[in-house]
C-alpha cells in the first residue's frame, strides 16, 4: 500500500505546481491591477500624488516585476521585497482590498466553509444513501418514481432559487432571520451556546440547498451502480442458496456500490466550496465564496490566488482519498483500457 | 526448480520515480522555513520516496526459488555480503503443504484503472511472502500458491479470485 501511495503522490506534486502557476497566469490575464484601479479612482477623486503613491505600493508588492517573477515571489521560490515569503513559507500574501494579511483573512471564512462542507456532505450522503438503496431494490415501484421525479427536481433547480424560496420560508413559518449564518444581534457576539444554537438553526437551509443538488445526482448513482449488482449472478446464486434478502444486500451488492460514494470524495470537497458561491452571495453567508468572487472581481491577485490554490489542493487531496479508499475498498483488475504490468 | 527475480528492465521506472519524487520534495525543501507545516509535509514526503528508493533495491536483490514443495525468497546480496550473521536479510522458506491465506490485489495510479500491477501474498507457516507482478515468472507462482491454498481447504476471496483468473490474459504468455 505504501508504494501505491507513493506512486500516486508522485503525481499529485508536479499537479499542484502546474495548477500554481496556471492559477497566477489566469489572475494576470486581465489588463491592469488592483493598484491601477485604484489609482484611476484616486485620480478621479484629484489626489495629485496618485503615481507617487502608486509606484511605491508597485515595488512594495512586487507587481513591478515580470509575471514569471512575480509568479515565483508569490511561490516563494524568490525573495520579494520582504525576502523569502510566499506559500512554500506558510505567507499566503497580502491583500490589497482589504489591506491585511491573506492568511488572517481568511482563516475565519475558510473554517466556516469547513463547517457547512462538512454538515453538507453528511447531509448528502444520509439523505443520498437510504433513497438510492430503496429506488434500486423497489425498481419502478411509486416510491421509486417518486423519489426519482425527486432527484431530477433536485437537480434542476437552481440552488439561488430554493435558497430564496426557503430562505422566505424559513422566515415565515419558523421566524429564522434572513440571511447570515447566526441572528443579526449575536454577530459581533463572543462565541456561546446561544450563538452555536443561532448558527446551527441558520445553517439548515444553506445545507439543503448546497446538498439538493449534490444528494440528487448521488441518488441517481447509487441506483444505477446498484442495479447493475443486483442483476448479477452471484446475487442470483446467493438467493437461489437461501441467503437472506437484507444480509446478501448489505454483505455484497452495496459494497460494490459504495464506489461512486467514494469515488466522488474528490470532487465533492472543491465543489461544495466553489459551487456554493452563488448560494453564499444570496444568503449572505460568511463563507469563502463570496470573498474569492469578490477578489477575482477587484483583481486582488494573493487573496484571489490563495483561495484557488486551496480548491486545487482539495481536489487534488480529495482525489487522493478517494484513490487510495478505493484501492483499498474494491483491488479488481480492469480489462478494459489498459494492462497491468 | 525455477528462479524468478525482478529485471532491471521492469524496476527502473521505480528508481526514477524515487529520484524524481526525492528531488522535487527535497528542492522544494530548500525554500520552506524550518518548523513549518509545509516544511513537516515535504520532510514526510521525501521520506516516502525514500522508503520507495529503497524497496525498489531491496526488490533489485531479491531471488524467488519455486518448485513442487514450496517457495523460498533469498536476499541475494545480503547473502553474499554476509549480513545473515547480524540476522539481517533472512530467508522466508514457505511451504505449499502449510499455507494459510492467499490474497491477490490490483492496484492502479490511473482513474480508469488501467495500467496497475498486482501484488500476491502469501501467508504459511515459516512467514508472509508479499511479491508483485513486475516478478519474472509471477503468473506461475499465482497458480501455485491458488492451487495450494484450494488443496489445503483455505478460503480464497472472491476479488483473489477474479484477479487470478486475469492473471494470465493481462500477462500474456509470461511463464
Amino acid at each position: 500500500m505504501l508504494m501505491y501511495l507513493a506512486r500516486r503522490t508522485l503525481l499529485m506534486i508536479p499537479t499542484l505546481l502546474i495548477i500554481s502557476l496556471l492559477i497566477f497566469l489566469i489572475i494576470k490575464l486581465p489588463p491592469g491591477d488592483y493598484l491601477t484601479n485604484q489609482i484611476a479612482e484616486l485620480r478621479a477623486q484629484g489626489e495629485t500624488n496618485a503615481m507617487e503613491r502608486a509606484e511605491f505600493l508597485r515595488t512594495q508588492y512586487a507587481l513591478d516585476r515580470s509575471i514569471l517573477e512575480q509568479y515565483a515571489i508569490w511561490m516563494g521560490f524568490i525573495p520579494g521585497p520582504n525576502g523569502f515569503s510566499g506559500l512554500l513559507q506558510g505567507d499566503w500574501g497580502w491583500s490589497f482590498e482589504y489591506n491585511r494579511p491573506v492568511g488572517e483573512l481568511i482563516g475565519d471564512r475558510l473554517l466556516m466553509t469547513a463547517v457547512i462542507n462538512f454538515f453538507t456532505i453528511l447531509f448528502i450522503y444520509i439523505v443520498a444513501f437510504p433513497i438510492g438503496v430503496y429506488s434500486a431494490t423497489r425498481q419502478y415501484s411509486w416510491g421509486d418514481y417518486g423519489f426519482t421525479l425527486f432527484g431530477y427536481i433536485g437537480l434542476a433547480t437552481p440552488n439561488f432559487l430554493l435558497a430564496l424560496v426557503m430562505l422566505y420560508y424559513a422566515n415565515i413559518w419558523f421566524g429564522v432571520s434572513i440571511g447570515g449564518l447566526v441572528d443579526p444581534e449575536l454577530i459581533d457576539a463572543p462565541w456561546g451556546w446561544e450563538k452555536i444554537q443561532s448558527m446551527m438553526i441558520h445553517m439548515i437551509v444553506p445545507v439543503i440547498v448546497i446538498g439538493t443538488s449534490g444528494t440528487a445526482s448521488m441518488i441517481r448513482r447509487l441506483r444505477a451502480n446498484l442495479l447493475d449488482e443486483l442483476q448479477k449472478q452471484y446475487v442470483t446464486t446467493a438467493r437461489a442458496k437461501g441467503l437472506p434478502p437484507l444480509r446478501l444486500l448489505i454483505k455484497y451488492p452495496i459494497r460494490m456500490a459504495l464506489n461512486p460514494f467514494i469515488a466522488d470524495i474528490g470532487n465533492l470537497l472543491p465543489s461544495v466550496v466553489s459551487g456554493s458561491v452563488i448560494v453564499s452571495v444570496v444568503m449572505s453567508l460568511p463563507t469563502a465564496g463570496p470573498m474569492l468572487l469578490g477578489a477575482l472581481q477587484s483583481l486582488d491577485q494573493y487573496l484571489a490566488g490563495s483561495f484557488l490554490m486551496f480548491l486545487a489542493l482539495l481536489t487534488v487531496v480529495g482525489m487522493l482519498i478517494s484513490d487510495v479508499l478505493l484501492a483499498l475498498l474494491d483491488p479488481r483488475i480492469r480489462l478494459t483500457g489498459g494492462q497491468a504490468k | 526448480m525455477t528462479r524468478l527475480y525482478y529485471p532491471l528492465s521492469r524496476l527502473w521506472p521505480d528508481y526514477l520515480r524515487a529520484v524524481a519524487g526525492l528531488v522535487i520534495c527535497l528542492g522544494l525543501v530548500l525554500f520552506t522555513a524550518l518548523q513549518s507545516v509545509i516544511f513537516a509535509l515535504l520532510v514526510g514526503l521525501s521520506l516516502l520516496f525514500a522508503w520507495l528508493g529503497a524497496m525498489t533495491l531491496w526488490r533489485q536483490q531479491v531471488g524467488i526459488e519455486l518448485d513442487a514443495s514450496g517457495v523460498v525468497r533469498r536476499n541475494l546480496w545480503c547473502e553474499r555480503l554476509g549480513l545473515g550473521r547480524w540476522g539481517l536479510g533472512r530467508a522466508v522458506a514457505l511451504r505449499w503443504l502449510k499455507v494459510r491465506a492467499v490474497d491477490l490485489r490490483y492496484y492502479s495510479t490511473r482513474r480508469d484503472r488501467s495500467e496497475g500491477w498486482l501484488q500476491l501474498t502469501i501467508e504459511a507457516e515459516g512467514g508472509t511472502l508479499r511479491v508483485d507482478s513486475n516478478l519474472i515468472g509471477f503468473p506461475s507462482l499465482v497458480e501455485m500458491a491458488f492451487a495450494a491454498a484450494e488443496r489445503n481447504g483455505v478460503a480464497i476471496g472472491e476479488t483473489s479470485r477474479l484477479n487470478a483468473g486475469r492473471v494470465r490474459a493481462i500477462q500474456g504468455n509470461q511463464p
